[in-house]
């Protein structure tokens, strides 16, 4: 079961492939949320290298928390 | 609709259609041989098809669909059993369950199935008896076989019989020949209990299923069709998308007005599941079955 190591991996992982997300580890799932705060959207091929990198830690699943706007502006990921 | 094949047998060959037919007409044989049945109904692409099928075989006297109401069953299913059997003149009669007082349902553990089919047959069995329908019958398919039901043993306990499974037609089939018959629940997401949204160990309770549907009628009210879940974690509502619904919703713009939407429902926070909608998603999460690629 993955544990907070595995969401500090999972963290470093994401952030080395550019996706700037906290990982909070619910058992085997992690929940992402922006570290900067601002909403970010996941294209379909962000969203598949979200999902394996996940996977490659020990997750069954990875949602995106989805957070209000900051003052309007957004950020879009697909590094 | 999404998350249903436009074509929802894969006709490969006449030798496919060939082996559907014959499973449809050995499940009319079935019918006939059991001479009346009480259909356990649930307003779902299997139960509509069998309590058509049995309507065809045995006439309107000999069939008695039964839909089981209680907080576990979905608004909108019961909507959509209501329209079925008032279309396709099916009688219908709808009694109360209350596997949601039982203590060891609303425990939630991994078998919380088997406390509702054993609620819902130990309602349904009696009236049988009461209205001398000969056998009480479920829509479980040959497809349900291979996946982790503890609701079948309460069944089997009880005496139900699976027709569909037991002449092998799988959920293909039962949806071609749905589309053949022209009942509307064909193209049909399947549509599991309420609790089902709840990870086990987490007390299933009225009040978090009325947010659950709460949660998943906004959804629908935002044009969400098909395959979708919302999965209650406390505070949390993890949403399980359609791959086209994840594409519209993963939209900074779309993304707010979905999380207003559940945030509406009750939920503090919000979140996508990055890779959309499993059936059994809560079954891989805790390990009760194998995560698939």
């Amino acid at each position: 079961m993955p544990n907070d190591g595995s969401a500090q991996a999972l963290r470093q992982a994401l952030s080395a492939s550019g996706f700037a997300f906290d990982v909070d580890a619910r058992e085997g799932l992690a929940l992402l949320r922006p570290a900067d705060g601002v909403p970010i959207a996941l294209d379909a091929a962000g969203r598949r290298r979200v999902q394996d990198l996940a996977r490659q830690h020990g997750f069954t699943h990875a949602a995106l928390e989805l957070l209000p706007p900051a003052g309007g502006s957004c950020a879009s990921s697909s590094p | 609709m999404t998350g249903v094949p436009s074509l929802p047998h894969p006709m490969a060959s006449s030798e496919v259609a060939a082996a559907m037919r014959d499973k449809a007409a050995r499940l009319h044989d079935w019918l006939r041989d059991a001479g009346s049945v009480l259909v356990g109904f649930s307003g779902g692409v299997d139960s509509a098809f069998l309590a058509a099928a049995a309507v065809e075989t045995l006439g309107t006297a000999r069939v008695l669909a039964v839909v089981g109401r209680s907080a576990s069953y979905p608004n909108a299913q019961w909507e959509t059993a209501r329209r079925v059997a008032r279309e396709f003149a099916f009688p219908l009669l709808e009694v109360d369950t209350h596997e949601v007082d039982d203590p060891q349902y609303a425990a939630n553990p991994v078998n919380r199935c088997y406390f509702c089919k054993s609620e819902l047959w130990h309602v349904l069995t009696p009236i049988a008896r009461e209205r001398g329908l000969a056998v009480v019958v479920d829509g479980t398919n040959a497809d349900d076989l291979a996946d982790y039901r503890p609701g079948t043993a309460a069944a089997k306990e009880q005496g139900v019989r699976s027709p569909l499974a037991e002449v092998g037609l799988t959920k293909a089939d039962i949806r071609e020949l749905s589309r053949e018959r022209g009942l509307p629940t064909w193209s049909q997401p399947s549509s599991p209990c309420l609790s089902s949204r709840i990870p086990y160990h987490t007390a299933v309770t009225t009040e978090r299923l009325r947010q659950v549907e709460r949660a998943e009628q906004a959804l629908r009210d935002l044009g969400v069709l098909g395959d979708f879940r919302v999965r209650h974690h406390g505070d949390l509502a993890r949403v399980e998308l359609s791959p086209g619904d994840l594409d519209r919703f993963m939209e900074v713009g779309a993304a707010d007005t979905l999380r207003g939407a559940l945030v509406g429902a009750g939920y503090a926070r919000v979140a996508i599941d990055v890779r959309g909608f499993r059936s059994g998603s809560l079954n891989v999460l805790e390990g009760v079955v194998a995560a698939g690629a």
